[in-house]
């Protein structure tokens, strides 16, 4: 089986699967950034929010991981080597899954916020940006959640 | 006999004969002149009647046997003198038969009775011998000294000869009152006629130049009556064309009335030099005094002779000695004194007084060019010719300029300890080249700002990374912080990251500002892979966005280079952004950009290779040529100003198509010394 198909199915303990009955464990927020440095911070951002983290250096890593199942949100960078955050985007909309993808770049180019939001991204935001905003985009996608 | 007489006078070591040996000699050379056998059987003859009227005229007079034997003897001499010692032998055996025979007891027999008369005859034989014998000598000591002669003069002859052709020099004689002339083979050479020919006045008339012929004839008449001496030069024109410039002298032959010996000298290549010498001189003079440059004569003789004593007192690396002891190359100067300046010198250096320039030569030299003695002086020792270099000089005011200085080693002055120098004010050149400098760097400044503007998105995207997780990190750590209880491990690391990322983002503005700047090129010695490794920074994003593979091939081991670190990164950067932009527009064929160095003989070599679309044919020779571009917003500045940095910097760049589809552009660096 290849690694990017059956990408939403059910998984224990993941975000938009059924929670095993009983057991109580925080959101998982996978954060996808080819940047080191900024996907560390992002880690450390969503830890200090109280949820758990996982952190990939591309998207094609996170699929490989087999992570969509089992995530809760996706932070993502739009570009990327490999996959770009917009074609992750498209590729889990393709399989049906529907976790809530947050896109950040640091790019100006034009059209590339419609064309995130086209794609389906619950929130889209420009580096260097106001960490509450992105704060509120993970809070308000999570609530979205089943 | 005249062999026998030559060779008296050589037993008594005479040069010379005396008359009447002479007058002998010529007599006897006309009877030996007759041919040998007619000579041979005259003197047989001769002899038997002597013998016989001797013997005859001694018996008549009853003389007794001493005074015939003496009589026999004078005979005998005589007849050796004429001929060969055989004949003389012969000559004694037949008196002796006759003196026995006439003169010795029992006469008319040729028995002998008492012994004192077979011993006088006995000492006859041996003293007719004898006699007969010197004589032979002697003939043999005159063949040898007339053969000695004879070569003496064959040999002054030659000598002669050879001399006259290595002087171009020949002689003549020449009788006036009969025509008749003589030529040595040096003068047939000279007028270019045969051995073989009769000389004469009407050959020399031939070829007399006719513009020297009324110059040369009444010479020659004057001569001839006046029986003066003659001293001219006139030309000769040959037959092939040829013109030669002969100097004749000649003067009346004494005790030969009109008769004329003399010499003629071939002085055409002689003319040819003295005329070669004084055009030189004149070129030289010319040069000295009308040139616009500025031209010194200085005596170096004292110079030299502290050259010697150093050379004396054991130096033998004067670079190495002229660095450990700047205050000898001052002294040096100091005792290079100028004895001729030109006008340029003076309106260049002087205030209208030449007499003032004419000093040591250290007041025109500043302490920075003491280098440029020092060189040119090793250069003139190590037998270089010449020597050239720039330098700053010393007006007599006291002005520094910039200025061309030559030195000229030839070794005709050199050897007379004289140097010529040549200056030319080269201020406005090198200003020009100071403002060309100027506008390069301005230029180079625009196109990397320029180049900087294009590059705005991915310095943003750069700048902005380490920014977001500043921000990140900071919000992180207060809410940390905010909790009940302060998780401090979390906001320390979080902190040791946000001063990671602060310097991260300082980092790029830093180069984006060095790039940016406005300043003067500084070279360092730097390793070419190393820039090639920081301008691939600014290109990341820029490649990352456009979908192009980067390939470094960097060769390990290479030299630094001399460079401005700025400006060949500047040139690596704008190379790489065109062969970027050149792919996005060729296609959706997946984008390779390679940047590969290497060494290549003596030099360093970058090529950046891409596989767009190429390069246009008749756009490649017209690349590098400013404001020339193929960019809807392009200046046309960028390849330019890359080739600029490059030659600056003693390389070369060209562009050209690579067979498998794209560019490549080479630029090549040598490395540093």
């Amino acid at each position: 089986m290849s690694p990017i198909e059956g990408l939403c199915e059910a998984h224990p303990g993941a975000g938009n699967a059924p929670k095993a009955e009983g057991v109580a464990q925080e959101p998982l927020i996978s954060i996808i950034d080819d940047d080191d440095s900024l996907r560390t911070a992002l880690v450390g951002l969503v830890r200090s929010l109280g949820y758990r983290a996982s952190a990939f250096g591309s998207a094609t890593e996170f699929l490989a991981a087999g992570e969509p199942s089992a995530s809760d949100c996706i932070v993502t960078d739009i570009h990327m080597p490999g996959l770009s955050g917009i074609e992750l985007k498209q590729r889990l909309t393709q399989e049906g899954c529907a976790v809530p993808v947050i896109m950040i770049t640091a790019r100006m180019e034009p059209g590339l916020e419609e064309r995130a939001v086209a794609s389906g991204a619950a929130c889209f935001l420009r580096k260097p940006f106001e960490v509450s905003a992105l704060v509120a985009c993970v809070e308000k996608a999570l609530k979205r959640q089943p | 006999m005249a062999r026998a007489i030559a060779g008296w006078a050589v037993l008594e070591n005479r040069p010379l004969l005396t008359g009447v040996e002479t007058v002998l000699i010529r007599r006897l050379q006309r009877w030996e002149s007759i041919p040998r056998y007619q000579r041979l059987a005259m003197l047989w003859a001769f002899g038997a009647i002597a013998l016989g009227l001797v013997t005859w005229a001694c018996f008549a007079l009853g003389l007794n046997f001493s005074t015939a034997s003496f009589a026999f003897l004078i005979v005998i001499i005589a007849l050796s003198l004429l001929d060969s010692f055989v004949s003389s032998v012969v000559f004694s055996v037949i008196a002796v038969g006759c003196l026995n025979y006439f003169f010795v007891a029992p006469l008319f027999t040729l028995g002998v009775e008492q012994g004192q008369d077979l011993l006088a005859l006995a000492a006859f034989v041996a003293a007719s011998f004898v006699i007969t014998s010197l004589i032979r000598r002697v003939r043999e000591l005159g063949d040898i000294h007339r053969e000695q002669a004879r070569l003496i003069n064959l040999t002054q002859a030659a000598y002669l000869a050879e001399a006259q052709k290595l002087s171009l020099g020949g002689s003549f004689g020449w009788n006036a009152t009969t025509g008749e002339i003589f030529w040595s083979d040096e003068s047939y050479r000279i007028f270019g006629y045969d051995p073989g020919v009769k000389p004469s006045l009407a050959l020399i008339a031939q070829r007399v130049h006719p513009g020297d012929g009324d110059k040369f004839r009444p010479i020659v008449e004057r001569g001839a009556v006046a029986n003066g001496a003659v001293d001219f030069e006139f030309r000769l024109l040959m037959p092939d064309g040829a013109v030669k410039q002969v100097h004749l002298v000649a003067r009346p032959l004494s005790g030969a009335p009109g008769q004329f010996v003399g010499a003629l000298m071939d002085i055409t290549a002689r003319q040819q030099a003295d005329q070669e010498l004084r055009e030189s001189e004149y070129r030289y003079r010319n040069i000295f005094r009308a040139m616009a440059a500025s031209f010194w004569e200085l005596d170096f003789k004292d110079a030299g002779s502290m050259l010697r004593e150093l050379r004396a007192a054991g130096v033998k690396d004067y670079a190495a000695h002229f660095a450990a002891h700047p205050g000898t190359v001052r002294e040096m100067m100091r005792a290079t004194h100028v004895i001729d300046v030109n006008d340029q010198t003076v309106a260049l250096f002087g205030r209208g007084d030449k007499a003032e320039l004419l000093r040591s030569l250290d007041a025109f030299w500043p302490e920075a060019s003491n280098h440029i003695y020092a060189a040119s002086v090793i250069a003139a020792v190590t037998g270089k010719p010449s020597y050239a270099a720039e330098c700053k000089l010393r007006t007599i005011d006291g002005r520094e300029f910039d200025a061309l200085f030559t030195a000229c080693f030839a070794p005709e002055t050199v050897a007379e300890g004289k140097l010529l120098i040549g200056v030319i004010d080269v201020s406005e050149r090198v200003r020009a080249q100071e403002m060309l400098r100027r506008v390069q760097t301005e230029f180079a400044h625009a196109a990397r700002v320029s180049m900087l503007g294009e590059l705005t998105a991915s310095i943003a995207h750069e700048v902005n990374q380490p920014l977001a997780a500043i921000a990140t990190n900071a919000s992180a750590g207060l809410r940390w912080l905010d909790r009940a209880e302060p998780n401090m491990e979390e906001v320390r690391a979080l902190t040791t990251r946000i001063a990671a990322d602060a310097r991260r983002a300082g980092d790029i503005i830093a180069r984006v500002r060095n790039m940016a700047a406005r300043r003067a090129p500084e070279r360092a010695q730097l390793s070419l892979n190393g820039v090639i490794d920081e301008a691939t920074t600014f290109l990341l994003h820029e490649l990352q966005a456009q979908d192009v593979t980067l390939t470094l091939t960097l060769a390990p081991d290479l030299p630094p280079v001399a460079a401005d670190r700025t400006q060949l990164q500047q040139v690596v950067v704008n190379l790489a952004v065109n062969a970027v932009q050149a792919m996005a527009h060729g296609g959706a064929r997946a984008r390779k950009l390679s940047i590969r160095s290497a060494r290549d003989g003596d030099m360093l070599i970058v090529v950046i290779e891409d596989n767009g679309p190429g390069i246009a044919a008749d756009h490649l020779d017209r690349l590098f040529e400013s404001f020339f571009t193929t960019k809807d917003n392009g200046m046309g500045m960028g390849l330019p100003i890359c080739r600029s940095i490059i030659e600056t910097h003693g390389g070369r760049i060209e562009a050209r198509n690579r067979d498998e589809g794209g560019a490549a552009f080479i630029f090549t660096l040598p490395p540093a010394t």
